[in-house]
């Protein structure tokens, strides 16, 4: 079950390659190792899905997966100033998926902790009395608030926000 | 994969004015190794603008405490604003510095840092449950050994640059 889910909205004039160079460079900088799980891109329609995960240790993994669907996808040139700029106008929708994985596969996709039903029950037990406290209050936080920062990232970057505080 | 924990999150000592930067590397030197600590260079930036210098020195210095304990101090020393300058003292004149110093340091606890209780899951279970449970103690010993290691650094890092007014 997903830690958390965070979805934008946004219908406007954006720049694409700085959005998609941006969400996997904020994963990159949060120690994440990011892939493209998908790009699909036939006008007028874009979709892409990057997965990015974090080793907290040799069994908890945090997972943060952000898919991106645009439609209505058109180039258009805006005047910034004096300047004149090629960007993108588009209707889009991105949701972040924030999520805890235990007793992950090895470099080599080994799952040690599902070799035989002594370890399949010994892991159940370790996150149910040993780990509970830690996988609740540590890293499930860690993982939502950074699902969070990064939903919050995307809309500064889209112009959603107010410079100053509301009042 | 060996467990890092922070244990003393980073904290900065901060300083303006005159003092030798010489003196400043030799005695955070001088601790580390009187405290038992081995230590690396991870950074070393020097860049000159106008008679002015701007340094940027890493340090990562490291104690093993036992076969599975092992205390890590990661130092971040930055100079910036750094000019030379003569100043006279009972009737010498000795070549000081005038600038910025600011000195961050951050304490990591790292366990099992030969990674031997890591190879079967059985084993990283029975860790877990040892950590938690039996030498929980323990490792709150190491932890508040650590943190005052950080401080006695600090304390005399605070001491060279005068800090300590009272």
């Amino acid at each position: 079950m997903a830690v958390g889910n965070f979805k934008v909205k946004y219908v406007g004039i954006f720049n694409l390659e700085e959005l998609i160079n941006s969400i996997s460079g904020w994963m990159s900088s949060r120690a994440y190792s990011v892939k493209e799980t998908k790009f699909k891109h036939k006008p007028p329609k874009m979709e892409a899905a990057w997965s990015g995960s974090r080793k907290v240790n040799t069994y908890v993994k945090e997972k943060l997966e952000v898919s991106f669907y645009a439609e209505n996808l058109q180039k258009v040139e805006v005047l910034k100033g004096k300047e004149r700029k090629l960007m993108d106008k588009a209707r889009l929708i991105i949701v972040i998926t924030a999520d805890l994985e235990t007793g992950y596969a090895d470099y080599l996709d080994r799952q040690h902790w599902s070799q035989n039903t002594f370890l399949i029950k010994l892991k159940d037990f370790f996150n149910k009395w040993v780990l509970n406290k830690d996988l609740k209050l540590i890293y499930e936080d860690e993982v939502y608030y950074d699902g969070l920062h990064l939903s919050n990232f995307i809309k500064t970057k889209l112009n959603m926000t107010l410079d100053q505080g509301e009042f | 994969m060996s467990e890092k924990e922070i244990v003393s999150p980073e904290s900065t000592v901060s300083y303006e004015g005159l003092f030798e930067p010489k003196e400043l590397f030799r005695i955070i030197q001088k601790w580390l190794k009187e405290n038992h600590h081995d230590f690396v260079e991870k950074e070393a930036f020097e860049k000159a603008i106008d008679n002015k210098r701007f340094v940027k020195y890493s340090l990562e210095s490291f104690k093993k405490i036992n076969d599975y304990a092992k205390f890590i101090i990661k130092l971040k020393i930055t100079l910036s604003n750094l000019e030379d300058v003569v100043v006279e003292h009972e009737n010498q004149k000795l070549p000081m510095c005038k600038g910025k110093v600011s000195v961050s340091l951050t304490g990591i606890l790292e366990s099992d840092y030969e990674n031997r209780w890591e190879t079967k899951p059985v084993y990283f279970f029975l860790r877990t449950v040892f950590n938690k449970f039996i030498f929980k103690t323990e490792m709150s010993y190491l932890k508040n050994r650590l943190k005052g290691e950080i401080n006695g650094l600090k304390f005399e890092i605070k001491s060279f640059l005068n800090l300590y007014k009272f």
